[in-house]
């Protein structure tokens, strides 16, 4: 290192400068005159160094050539407290922070070794106790001839500074963490996961032992997440009760306590305060729509006073977390809305689509029957026929026109019946007699066929609509007549079960299929059946029959053995013998 | 002479077509379902086909597909005679071959005059 030729003198050291000359010579007053007066000057140079010093505002001292500290001005022993017994030797050491001073003497040795500039920042402790940062600086003292000849040194004030940048660096590092909290929040990272990374965040930038957050579900239970030195773990807790979330949530600030072992204004398990040695605490509130969200905690070991910044920083994690759980919630409603809304318009759809189908399957069965009256009609009124062909074809036309006539009623009956429009007259009935009426009334119709009755004479009396069962049993019977076109025996039979009637039609006749005795119900169904291909029906008279006894309370259903004929079974509820 | 089938399952409407065609110089079968109908197409070899649609057994548009899987019956062009004839459901009639539609409730002049027009077109 080069020094500097010419002279200059000592320069006043002002806090902050940095850009020193490697050492400072000696002689500011010029070179020449003879020893005493070298002397003389020196001791002059002497005296003003020390009064200067001991003006400046700084701490200022010198060191022997061999590191050891020889000179403090008045600075230093206002500040420290110390006298110059104390002070002498290795006695500044005591008021250097402890954590500062392997460091402090490491650095001076090799300064001091290799004839270095040396430099640091470390606190020394006031007479008050506190400990502040200080600049420490020291520069050798060369004679001509580039011996050191003593280190002048100087502490300066650096605290507030520190402090400062401190401050600065520990809030850009809470920013940052805020940050990155709300881009996982943002990404949609899930709430179990986000909730986990706050605590962690929190209490990595807070230096904190314990940290929880108590989350309030939709159902009233309430969540609550912690964090300690093992990790994240949760568990459910039914209600607030006179918890530290429960009075911060009353009081809707933030709360800060010093000592949780003397606070009054809730309970602390004390298991917790003992198993983790916790002493101060902060919680706040994690605002919600229409309530609260959460209560963010944080607990520490020793007593600790939170600063604002603190404050903020757990006010803006929780801002974080309330949007995150916002839109969280948002989401899981609109995706029910939505779930609901697709179950609908499928449910829709599908009831559209049955609707249209019905109406196409009567426009056709209507069409059908009407081309015969169309059709014959146009030929007797465009051609010659006989006196006899146009009666048969009239009777046809009339056929035809009567079956469309009684399947517009029919139709409009089961209508009115499923809309729930249909006069429903209950009284108290008698379903032997009304079955013995419809007997007598067919009977003279149904040539070939033999009809017994086996009716249960302990049948009492029934609430029922008599027109509409009478509607019922005279179509089961129509039908056991028609589908047994070559004869044979029919029977009807009544049994009383319980509180319930249970009536069966049951026919010789060509029977139905086994996977047709469902569809048999469904409108305008037919049957393929080379035999019965000459029944005509309007195709909806067993969906009335089934329609009738759903609103009387009952079932229907049909049992066949294709070939060997069917029974037809109907059941009446509320048969009481009252 | 044509020969011509049909296919229809409702007893009033196979008379209404007989009536009509009493005095045609036309040989006419008449089916009840697509089975038979199709055994009936088989043995007759006919020049013209009409079908109802809603049939038992086979109905009118399988029936179409059985005859036009037929090499040496898929070119008997394929009438359908039937109620079921709302845009959506001719198209797919006229996929699975049809030649063209009888519209139920039909005049009888309209039965008469498709047949001629086809009976022309084929000779």
């Amino acid at each position: 290192m080069k020094d500097e030729h010419h002279q200059q003198p000592a320069e006043e050291v002002e806090g902050g400068e940095r850009d020193l000359p490697s050492s400072i010579k000696v002689g500011m007053v010029g070179v020449g005159g003879g020893a005493e007066e070298q002397k003389m000057k020196k001791r002059s140079n002497e005296d003003v160094r020390h009064s200067m010093a001991s003006a400046m505002p700084l701490i200022v001292w010198t060191a022997r050539p061999d590191g050891e500290v020889d000179y403090y001005n008045q600075r230093w022993f206002d500040y420290t407290g110390l006298t110059v017994e104390q002070t002498r030797g290795r006695g500044w050491l005591s008021v250097l922070h402890p954590d500062d001073r392997q460091m402090c003497l490491k650095r001076w040795r090799e300064a001091v070794r290799a004839g270095k500039p040396y430099e640091i920042e470390y606190r020394f402790r006031r007479t008050d106790g506190v400990y502040r940062w200080y600049l420490g600086r020291a520069l050798p003292v060369r004679d001509q001839q580039q011996r050191i000849i003593s280190w002048l040194g100087t502490d300066t004030d650096i605290d507030d500074q520190k402090r400062s940048e401190e401050q600065l660096g520990v809030r850009a590092r809470q920013q940052a963490a805020v940050a990155e909290l709300g881009q996982y929040a943002l990404r949609g990272m899930e709430l179990p996961d986000l909730f986990e990374k706050a605590l962690l965040m929190v209490s990595q930038a807070l230096n904190v032992a314990y940290s929880s957050l108590s989350e309030l579900l939709d159902d009233g239970t309430i969540q609550v997440h912690i964090r300690d030195r093992k990790g994240t773990t949760y568990q459910t807790v039914k209600e607030w009760g006179t918890s530290q979330a429960a009075y911060t949530l009353s009081l809707k600030e933030p709360v800060i306590v010093d000592d949780l072992r003397i606070e009054r204004r809730f309970s602390v398990p004390s298991e917790v305060i003992d198993e983790y040695g916790l002493v101060g605490s902060v919680s706040i509130v994690v605002e919600g729509h229409p309530d609260p969200y959460a209560v963010l905690i944080v607990h520490t070991r020793e007593a600790r006073v939170f600063t604002q910044d603190d404050i903020y920083f757990l006010q803006a994690v929780a801002n974080v977390l309330t949007a995150a759980i916002e839109r969280k919630r948002t989401e899981a409603q609109l995706a029910q809305a939505l779930q609901s809304l697709q179950a609908a318009n499928e449910q829709l759809e599908h009831s559209n689509k049955a609707q249209n189908d019905f109406v196409s399957i009567i426009s056709h069965e209507f069409r059908s029957t009407l081309t015969g009256i169309q059709g014959f009609s146009e030929l007797i009124r465009d051609e010659d026929f006989s006196a006899r062909e146009i009666r048969e074809y009239a009777n046809d036309i009339n056929t035809d026109a009567r079956r469309l006539s009684r399947m517009i009623n029919e139709l409009l009956d089961l209508n009115r019946m499923r809309s729930g429009r249909m006069a429903f007259n209950p009284e108290r009935i008698d379903l032997n007699e009304i079955i013995r009426d419809v007997v007598e009334r067919t009977r003279p119709n149904a040539f070939g066929h033999q009809i017994y009755l086996y009716l249960d004479a302990r049948l009492p009396l029934c609430s029922g609509d008599r027109d509409k069962l009478t509607q019922v049993v005279t179509n089961l019977l129509n039908n056991a007549i028609k589908y047994s076109p070559r004869g044979g025996d029919i029977a009807l039979y009544s049994e009383l079960e319980g509180e319930q009637a249970h009536v069966w039609v049951q026919d010789h006749g060509v029977g139905i299929p086994t996977n047709a005795l469902e569809q048999i119900f469904e409108p305008y169904t037919r049957i393929a059946s080379g035999e019965t291909r000459f029944v005509e029906g309007t195709g909806i008279g067993l969906t009335i029959v089934r329609q009738i006894m759903q609103i009387h309370g009952g079932k229907v259903w049909a049992e066949s053995t294709s070939g060997e004929g069917s029974t037809f079974h109907f059941t009446l509820p509320s048969c009481c013998t009252a | 002479m044509t020969k011509i089938i049909f296919c229809e399952d409702e007893v009033r409407i196979q008379k209404l077509i007989r009536t009509t065609l009493r005095s045609s110089l036309h040989e006419i079968y008449i089916a009840s379902d697509g089975v038979e109908g199709l055994a009936l197409i088989e043995k007759e070899r006919p020049d013209l086909i009409f079908t109802d649609i809603s049939m038992p057994n086979c109905d009118g548009l399988q029936l179409v597909d059985e005859v036009k899987a037929r090499p040496e019956l898929a070119h008997i062009p394929i009438i359908f005679v039937t109620a079921f004839a709302q845009d959506s459901e001719m198209e797919e009639g006229y996929q699975h071959g049809a030649s063209g539609y009888l519209i139920k409730p039909f005049s009888p002049a309209d039965l008469r005059m498709k047949i001629e027009s086809l009976a022309n077109a084929l000779s």
